[in-house]
């Protein structure tokens, strides 16, 4: 019997590398939740507000992306042996702030994704009763949720399915576009370019949180691998977006159409029996594993902050059905709310990697001088 | 009282006094009351002795042969020799003969077919193998045909199923390990595997579970199925049962553990992944082209099973917008004449076909065939032409009941049907939204299965390094490395290419 040529060679490897493949499933569903929220601020803040030059935006969140994320990956890099969060040098004060904004920003972005989420609902089935959908979702979504592996699992077929639905509704889009509708380009000017990029940058926020709230037991990855994942994510978003454009012309884009029916845009542009409802059915799905995913994760994160390790259940279930009220009561106004909250995720995360980083650096000096003092 | 009559089976002891032996077998095998329980007296080597056997569990020229005429033909020993050990090395010319002093031994052994020889003065008795009971020989597998492949069948003789086995496995890394379930009744069972390619915390952990099933008697290997599986709630079946060799030992070889048991003409093998339950046992016998086909085409028909339906009734009820003009007029015109709602009429003949479906496995053979006409034709025409089901329904419900034969998987098939209604009423309650939440919960439920502790959905979700013929059958020479259950240490099923003879030779021509 020939020994494995997989690099396992011992259970030490074994483990690593299954620990490995936890870690790929998991960064492939935040990559899903960060692609989600992406879809989301292209409804929310392109189409009806920045328009063609839009996909400059999504392309300038590059930057953005590499902003958020090499603080973190320096942080991550140089976190204490034995400590499960990120708190590095700055401390168990640190480590609960932290948790606390990023229990913000996953029920923000819980909050968007349910709401749009019922947001296509509403356009799909304008008769439909919208607190029972909303319940039905709320219930639905914290049956299957929880603090486990099941959802990072699906992650990994789903996205492929889901990917796959859009790319078929985007080829069937194709012959219904064209390439003047990505001009006038600069005729918004490069102000209204970097507009639409900071109010988006806030679907890029959740990107820092696998890579910094790590388990112990989590081995350390390499740059590019963990990086992969978002970058996908953000170029997939830029695709998408870049297809809707290609599809429409600016006056279409302007008008003031309801949230659902801007992210069904692709269908709506080429109706297909087929591609109609396998956009409708790979969306509500998207936004259900973001939702679900971003609910799971603020649990996490408030029972983090609140210093235990282990998630409660019901904790995720509780969050998941306070989403359903600004679903269904004045949905205008909580969209407005919504959209005027959402780009302070990146802020917020912006200032708190900022602090983090300063501390660990004053601790490191601090480090060198009693050394040097030695 | 029940339980005082199954005493003696747990902790008595036999000495040698042959008439306190007697009595406590008379007692405890119930020779008085049975009538083909034989308890025969004699004398052999100058001493009392008793035959103990179930008559037509044994055979009876082994009885004669080799144990009565050589017994009573015997000399008493002379050299002081033990009575056991004289009767086994020189009397008895059998080959599988054995002491012991258990009681509940001796009852498991004499109601399994064998024979329990008491002679005075010899502490406890001789077990001798006298198997000759009434067993169906070894016949074709009535729900596993293939069209290329052996037409060998387990049966339900747990040795001839572990011969089956031993024949096309002929390697001492072949394990099989003998143990009993059922309190009461003990049923034997057998654990297969391969030695040092089944994971050693599989075999482990299947021991655990088998030992620790608390129940008086195990009725099939379903039932030992449902004791050991990981979710007893879950909709998907967690282990592969399977009613061929051949299928059997490539469960084997790719690391699985294989369980016989008594009575039962199948093998369970476990742990089992989702893919599993669509590998056909001839997949691996055809050429890769046509294998791989097959495989894609039951995958496909799986998910026409389970969600044409639903989608069907989505759309049709909540989403016409999502139809053409032309399928819309179509759906309403054969719709306008029915009393029935769209919803309530597909559901009725889902659970129509399911009817037809289990009336046609109960009913005798030679009246199937008349079933399935009756059901399929006769009674789908007569709905039809009486406008109680729109046409299109029976279309969608047959495509979907085609979809789920596909499978080929019993307990798959069972699974898709439930899955596929489930779908169908969330889809009639809330559209898309209501199937899609429906979707969603039940895939969550899924990928957080593991059939004996090992994640369902590997080597897929999570990802692991194993053998690549999952959802598409890929070619035997790539398929280098065992499945996902196997040990991790020894995934390489050979080292270097399969296909070795086509390797460019040193002086750089190829044999292509």
């Amino acid at each position: 019997m020939g020994r494995t040529e997989t690099g396992v060679h011992s259970p030490e490897q074994m483990i690593c590398q299954r620990r490995t493949a936890a870690l790929r499933d998991k960064s492939s569903l935040n990559a899903m939740s960060v692609y989600a929220q992406l879809c989301i601020g292209f409804s929310l803040y392109l189409y009806g507000q920045v328009s063609t030059p839009g996909y400059l935006s999504a392309l300038l969140m590059m930057p953005v992306l590499l902003l958020l994320f090499l603080p973190s990956w320096f942080l991550a890099r140089r976190k204490r042996p034995g400590l499960s969060v990120t708190a590095s040098a700055a401390g168990e004060r640190g480590a609960k702030l932290f948790f606390l904004c990023f229990f913000l920003v996953h029920l923000l972005d819980a909050q968007l994704a349910f709401f749009t989420l019922c947001a296509v609902v509403r356009d799909v089935m304008p008769d439909f009763e919208r607190a029972a959908a909303a319940l039905a979702a709320a219930l639905f979504c914290a049956l299957g949720g929880g603090e486990d592996e099941g959802l990072n699992r699906l992650s990994r077929p789903l996205k492929r399915v889901v990917g796959a639905l859009l790319l078929y509704c985007a080829v069937i889009a194709v012959p219904h576009g064209s390439a003047a509708h990505f001009f006038p380009l600069l005729g918004f000017g490069p102000a209204s370019v970097l507009r639409g990029t900071l109010w988006m940058s806030g679907g890029l926020a959740s990107v820092v949180w696998p890579l910094l709230n790590r388990e112990d037991t989590e081995p350390p990855q390499r740059f590019f691998f963990t990086l992969r994942a978002p970058l996908l994510a953000l170029g997939l978003g830029v695709i998408t977006y870049a297809a809707s454009v290609w599809l429409m012309p600016v006056y279409v884009m302007q008008r003031p159409e309801s949230l659902g029916w801007r992210m069904l845009l692709l269908v709506h542009m080429t109706p297909s029996v087929p591609a109609w409802s396998m956009e409708v059915i790979g969306l509500m799905l998207l936004l259900l594993a973001a939702s679900t995913y971003s609910t799971t994760q603020a649990a996490r994160a408030l029972s983090q902050f609140g210093g235990k390790q282990k998630t409660p259940r019901f904790l995720t279930a509780v969050l998941l059905f306070l989403l359903v009220p600004a679903c269904v009561i004045d949905p205008d106004n909580v969209q407005k709310m919504l959209t005027a909250a959402a780009p302070l995720r990146a802020a917020g995360s912006f200032i708190l990697l900022g602090l983090l980083c300063l501390c660990s650096l004053i601790r490191k000096k601090k480090k060198a001088d009693r050394g040097d003092l030695v | 009282m029940e339980e005082n009559a199954w005493e003696p089976l747990k902790d008595g002891v036999m000495t040698d006094h042959y008439a306190r032996n007697v009595q406590l077998i008379r007692q405890a095998a119930h020779a008085e009351e049975s009538e083909d329980v034989i308890l025969r007296p004699f004398e052999a080597l100058g001493q009392k002795a008793a035959l103990l056997y179930v008559d037509g569990l044994t055979d009876g020229e082994t009885l004669q042969r080799f144990l009565m005429d050589p017994l009573l033909k015997a000399v008493p020993p002379t050299d002081g020799t033990p009575l056991d050990t004289y009767l086994t090395r020189h009397v008895l010319p059998l080959a599988s003969v054995a002491p012991t002093a258990q009681l509940s031994t001796v009852l498991n052994r004499v109601f399994s077919g064998d024979a329990a020889l008491i002679v005075d003065t010899m502490p406890g008795a001789l077990i001798a193998d006298a198997k000759g009971f009434v067993k169906r020989g070894v016949s074709e597998p009535v729900n596993e045909s293939v069209v290329a492949g052996p037409h060998e069948g387990f049966t339900e003789s747990l040795r001839d199923n572990t011969v089956l086995l031993r024949r096309l496995l002929r390697t001492p890394a072949l394990i099989s390990e003998q143990m009993t379930v059922g309190n009461k009744v003990p049923v034997r069972l057998c654990m297969l595997y391969l030695d040092g390619i089944a994971r050693r915390e599989n075999i482990e952990e299947a021991r655990r579970r088998i030992a620790g099933c608390n129940v008086d008697y195990v009725a099939s290997l379903g039932m030992l199925e449902q004791l050991i599986e990981d979710s007893p709630f879950a909709l998907l079946p967690q282990a592969v049962a399977t009613e061929r060799p051949d299928r059997a030992v490539s469960f084997l070889n790719e690391g699985q553990i294989v369980l016989l048991m008594e009575n039962a003409p199948q093998a369970l093998a476990l742990p089992a992944g989702f893919l599993h339950f669509f590998h056909a046992p001839d997949d691996s016998a055809l050429r890769w082209q046509y294998g791989a086909f097959l495989r894609l085409l039951r995958l496909i028909g799986m998910g026409i099973s389970v969600l044409l339906p639903a989608i069907f009734i989505a759309l049709t009820v909540y989403h016409p917008e999502g139809m053409s003009l032309s399928l819309l007029t179509s759906v309403i015109e054969s719709q306008a004449k029915v009393p029935l709602s769209l919803f309530s009429s597909l559901l009725i003949m889902l659970l129509v076909f399911s009817l037809i479906n289990e009336a046609g496995i109960r009913v005798p053979g030679a009246m199937g065939a008349s079933l399935s006409i009756v059901g399929g034709l006769i009674l789908g025409q007569a709905v039809v032409e009486a406008e109680l089901i729109s046409p299109l329904v029976l279309i969608v419900v047959a495509l979907s009941g085609l979809g789920s034969y596909a499978a080929p998987s019993f307990s798959l098939t069972l699974s898709i049907r439930i899955i596929q209604l489930a779908l169908a009423v969330g889809a009639g309650a809330g559209g898309y939204l209501g199937m899609t939440l429906v979707l969603f919960c039940l895939l969550l439920r899924a990928f957080r299965l593991t059939s004996l502790g090992q994640p369902y959905f590997a080597p897929f979700a999570p990802k692991r390094p194993a053998n690549p013929d999952g959802a598409v059958r890929m070619p035997v020479w790539r398929q280098r490395l065992r499945g996902a259950m196997a040990d991790p240490f020894h995934m390489n099923k050979v080292s270097g290419p399969m296909r070795a003879w086509d390797q460019p030779k040193e002086n750089g021509h190829g044999t292509n």
